[in-house]
């Protein structure tokens, strides 16, 4: 059997069947079951990794935790009672949905954007497996690109406020403290009004 | 909507946009910009299109420029690589739009096939019809012949996918249409002449 150039980078999810894959120098992006649809980005492309905390892994294991605290209840309840087995398999069942919840850190949205589309990979839904997704992918696509310094960003964006007022045809201004206008004498402090105050 | 900044970073969770951020690596950034904080990094080619010179660009407001040609538009997606092209980058191959560099490319590899984006998975084809009419067994007496005919005819060009390299699932589909059509057979010879 030939070893595939592949390694697997995120799995199937529960309403999704898309799977990712680090290759050579480009991310594998496989959708479908009888159609498979493949999307790869290339390392060098990628400019950005976004991981979006959600709240749906919390509200889950809430729930799941109040439903087991719920079924431990009505399970001791019926201690004696031949239902015993059966909310004790559905308290542990809400337990290990709980305990998953707990493991995973809760749930998140992992993308990885280039210069044309954002990608997200629905594999990597949880906060655990997006922070071990970005240390495995950025090491390739620094080994790729090279690693991003705070002064060339910083390089970037004042290049990019030059651009911005060159545009504008004027000199952009000199840095330093903002300073207020002065109060002109003679006009009182407005306190009222619906910009603090009638002018 | 504001036009979105040059350097930006897009929302994963809605449409908007936020800056980039002054730092190559930061948490919980961009609420104030697009309502959701964003674990970011940040890569070199987030501030290439900033350091490249700018030209005027002609494209409307909203739409999506090539890129090979970041002030004009974008009319297609390539077939190979899925990259957004103009009309300038953009060429017909094998019945498919495909652009000028994705198409040397899969030339000079020669490896065409391994670069087209969208496979029909016929070992899943096969799988499916092996198994899940089981759910109503009667229609096995149709679905177990295509499937074996699947599982051979596709099973000898290979594996059909980009990154599963086994055949499992063609031989399983085989295996098991073969027992149905050897149970079908079973009941019509001994169990209708009961």
């Amino acid at each position: 059997m030939a070893r595939s150039r592949y390694q697997k980078f995120s799995g199937r999810s529960t309403f999704s069947v898309q799977q990712a894959y680090l290759g050579e120098d480009h991310l594998l992006v496989v959708d479908g079951v009888y159609k498979e649809r493949a999307k790869r980005i290339r390392y060098e492309d990628i400019e950005a990794i976004l991981i979006c905390p959600t709240k749906a892994g919390a509200v889950v294991s809430m729930l799941a935790g109040l439903g087991t605290m719920l079924f431990t209840i009505v399970m001791l309840a019926n201690l004696n009672n031949s239902s015993f087995v059966a909310w004790l398999i559905v308290a542990l069942v809400t337990a290990a949905i709980f305990a998953l919840g707990l493991y995973h850190r809760g749930s998140a949205v992992f993308g990885v954007q280039t210069a044309v589309q954002t990608v997200i990979l629905s594999g990597l839904g949880s906060r655990r497996k997006s922070a071990k997704a970005t240390t495995q992918l950025a090491q390739r696509i620094e080994a790729a690109q090279g690693r991003l310094t705070a002064e060339a960003l910083l390089a970037a964006h004042e290049a990019q406020r030059s651009a911005a007022w060159a545009a504008r045809g004027r000199a952009k201004p000199t840095t330093g403290a903002a300073v207020p206008p002065p109060i002109q004498p003679g006009r009182a402090a407005a306190t009222n009004g619906p910009h603090g105050g009638q002018l | 909507m504001a036009r979105p900044e040059r350097l930006s970073l897009r929302a994963l969770r809605n449409v908007r946009h936020m800056p980039l951020p002054s730092m190559p690596r930061v948490h919980n950034y961009g609420a104030m910009h697009v309502g959701e904080g964003h674990d970011v990094l940040l890569f070199p080619a987030a501030i290439r299109a900033a350091t490249a010179p700018q030209v005027e660009t002609i494209i409307e407001e909203g739409q999506s420029s090539c890129f090979f040609h970041p002030k004009l538009p974008a009319t297609q997606v390539c077939d190979i690589s899925g990259r957004l092209i103009c009309d300038l980058c953009q060429t017909e191959w094998n019945g498919r739009i495909v652009s000028f560099e994705a198409l040397q490319s899969a030339v000079s590899k020669d490896d065409a096939g391994a670069q087209a984006n969208t496979r029909i998975r016929w070992d899943n084809i096969a799988l499916g019809l092996a198994v899940l009419p089981l759910l109503l067994w009667f229609i096995t007496i149709a679905t177990a012949p295509v499937a074996l005919f699947i599982a051979i005819w596709q099973g000898r060009k290979g594996p059909c996918s980009v990154v599963q390299r086994s055949g499992w699932r063609y031989l399983l589909a085989g295996v098991l249409a073969l027992v149905q059509i050897g149970l079908w057979a079973f009941l019509f010879l001994f169990g209708f002449s009961v």
